[in-house]
């Protein structure tokens, strides 16, 4: 695997400081809900307790993020396998984007075609080839077979 | 009712041809998504949830049973034969499994594995039977104070003992919490973060979480390092007896990991990983051939994997008679449960005996069919092993997206399997736990239900959360074990801080 190295502590401290936007963020909406009254707890009140938790979690990643010895790193893929990642991650993106709009059928083909030309050296025709059968299968199965509903988009299958 | 006549009742709810294919294809769905790189048992049940819903709550909760004990067996699969674990109940077969199979003794291994396998969850369905109806009758006496107790306790249990920094642990549990208040709240129905979208006031679903937490991650890290996966090695059904010597070493850590796992499946946190490694620190402080653990014994096989087995069923016993899950596939269970119109908890056993008891009984049938599968077909999970990498993440991925939609008909559920995919991918390199996440969106409703109820019952007294004696000694335990480490922590961070944490 091609990999590059990433301080596990910037990884902390990246992680501390979104989650303490974030629980900022999350804590002014809970307080802008109501409090109700002590015997009578309003919806407000579980949402301030879950906040002030992810608070306490972000400020121990933050906390740990500068203890952490600056040797201590990650792994994280580079050149081509950070390439493939990309175009898998890429791909699955474009599906959820086209499945409403093809379909099932057909977004789960171009899907599958993308995926298996990404991570294959296969030969185009082989690719379209099992794309067809892996799609057409997983219709069949779930759609037709168990019956599960599915968008159908504009070819209405 | 009895245990024994419980039992009968059980066995007679599962032997109708609808229960006992559900209880069959969960073995033989759980075998091969444990074999399957890619897929552990979370992300194998929360895919196929959507499916069990095709069926009456009995046969589909037989099933998810089935696919979560399977699963234990076919991790160990993967493991054994390319020293890759398929869950990480299985990290620590790889040591001497893998040793074993280079020695070429796979299929003896494998065997042992069965075996012990069946032993492991055979017996723990007895401890499983001997205890529920008891827990369940305590269970009754207990009100929201002291449910609020376990629920909450047993989560910050959880998010510390699941390993890693207190953050590792903290952080995805807030997380968790935080994505359960998204939706319509269930006093007053008023709707919390939704921001103006309708379909967020259902709340975030459990499937696409635990699908993109545990499904999508584990398959941005298989796509990193494709091509550095191994071939397993042939096993044939001849090769597959285990000698004389294999089988009587193998007895004494049959015993003793039993009796771990089945513990270790009663406690909050990930209980069969725990109890694999407990067992397999066991063998080598007690075993005789302790010296030979780590260099390919059968001991440092047997023991582990009879261990997650036992803890994979004797983990049912809070479920079922608490409502407690106290892990990530109870949670989906009980998640399931609620679907079904079912309430996990101690009035299951006499308001759905059917339930309670079918779900007990399969467990005994579905480790026999387990035996039955395994050893025979070992050839088939070998070649699923075969299955290119291309086609199996593809697959994979399209199941994915499939069951994610089909659970509510909605494609903000598969945007939200992506965007988790993503968290958990970057949770997962630094090290956080993933189960407090899952956990606190499952219990967090709960919690909150339990937490108003009680001051509602008390006027507004907030002593109540400790008044009682359940509640006390719970908060009690919850302190005793939290304490400790929490104080290990900061003294480890002053007098190692610039060292490091390890």
């Amino acid at each position: 695997m091609q990999s590059t190295q990433w301080s596990r502590s910037k990884g902390y401290i990246v992680v501390g400081a979104i989650g303490i936007c974030l629980s900022a963020f999350y804590l002014a909406l809970s307080f802008q809900m109501p409090m109700g009254r002590i015997r009578q707890p309003g919806a407000g009140v579980f949402p301030v307790i879950s906040g002030f938790f992810l608070l306490l979690g972000s400020v121990s990643a933050l906390w740990e993020g500068f203890k952490i010895r600056k040797s201590e790193s990650v792994e994280l893929p580079a050149g081509s396998d950070l390439k493939r990642l990309l175009v898998v991650l890429g791909g699955m993106f474009a599906y959820l984007v086209l499945l409403p709009i093809l379909g099932q059928l057909v977004s789960s083909t171009l899907f599958c075609f993308v995926l298996i030309r990404a991570l294959s050296n296969l030969s185009i025709w082989r690719v379209a080839l099992y794309a067809l059968l892996m799609a057409g299968s997983a219709y069949l199965l779930f759609v037709r077979f168990l019956m599960l509903p599915m968008p159908v988009g504009i070819f209405a299958f | 009712m009895d245990p024994i006549s419980g039992l009968l009742h059980g066995l007679g709810v599962v032997f109708t041809f609808q229960n006992l294919l559900a209880a069959f294809f969960g073995a033989l769905a759980g075998t091969a998504l444990g074999v399957l790189p890619g897929l552990g048992p979370v992300a194998g049940v929360a895919i196929l949830l959507p499916i069990t819903f095709t069926f009456p709550p009995t046969a589909g909760l037989i099933m998810m049973a089935g696919i979560y004990y399977g699963a234990q067996y076919g991790g160990s699969t993967t493991a054994i034969l390319v020293n890759m674990p398929g869950e990480s109940s299985s990290v620590v077969t790889c040591i001497d499994g893998y040793k074993l199979t280079q020695r070429g003794r796979a299929g003896g291994v494998l065997s042992i594995v069965a075996i012990g396998s069946f032993i492991g969850g055979t017996v723990s369905v007895i401890g499983v039977m001997l205890f529920s109806p008891a827990l369940a009758q305590l269970g009754i006496l207990f009100g929201p104070a002291e449910f609020f107790a376990l629920t909450a306790g047993g989560l910050l249990l959880l998010s510390r003992i699941s390993g890693g920094s207190f953050a590792a642990g903290i952080l995805p549990m807030g997380l968790g919490m935080v994505l359960s208040t998204v939706g319509e709240e269930a006093v007053t129905a008023m709707n919390r973060f939704t921001f103006g979208f309708n379909d967020l006031s259902q709340g975030i679903d459990l499937v696409p979480l635990v699908v993109g937490l545990y499904g999508i991650t584990e398959i941005m890290f298989l796509v990193e390092r494709i091509k550095s996966q191994p071939l397993p090695v042939a096993v044939r059904l001849r090769d597959m007896l285990p000698t004389r010597e294999e089988l009587r070493r193998s007895w004494a850590p049959f015993g003793r990991g039993t009796i771990v796992g089945f513990i270790f499946g009663l406690l909050p946190g990930p209980s069969a990983t725990l109890s694999s490694f407990a067992s397999y620190r066991l063998e080598k402080g007690v075993s005789k051939h302790r010296d030979e653990i780590g260099e390919g014994a059968i001991e440092g096989v047997a023991g582990p994997e009879t261990a997650n087995n036992a803890a994979a069923t004797s983990s049912m016993v809070p479920l079922l008679s608490l409502g407690m899950p106290f892990g990530a596939i109870t949670a989906l269970m009980m998640a399931a449960m609620m679907v079904y119109g079912v309430q996990p908890g101690p009035l299951l056993m006499t308001d759905h005996p059917e339930i309670f008891w079918g779900v007990i009984a399969s467990m005994l049938i579905g480790n026999v069919m387990l035996l039955a599968l395994n050893i025979p077909m070992i050839s088939v999970w070998v070649s699923l092993l075969r299955i290119p990498a291309h086609i199996l993440l593809t697959m994979i991925l399209l199941v994915a997206v499939i069951g994610s939609y089909s659970v509510r008909n909605s494609m903000l559920d598969v945007y939200v399997l992506l965007f988790i995919g993503l968290i958990g991918y970057v949770l997962r390199k630094l090290d956080f736990q993933l189960a407090p996440l899952v956990v606190g969106l499952v219990l967090g409703p709960l919690i909150e239900k339990h937490m108003r109820e009680a001051l509602f019952m008390s006027r507004g007294d907030l002593l109540v959360y400790i008044s009682s004696p359940i509640a006390a000694v719970i908060w009690i335990l919850v302190i005793l074990v939290m304490v400790p480490q929490i104080k290990d922590s900061i003294l480890r961070k002053l007098f190692i801080g610039r060292k490091g944490l390890e």
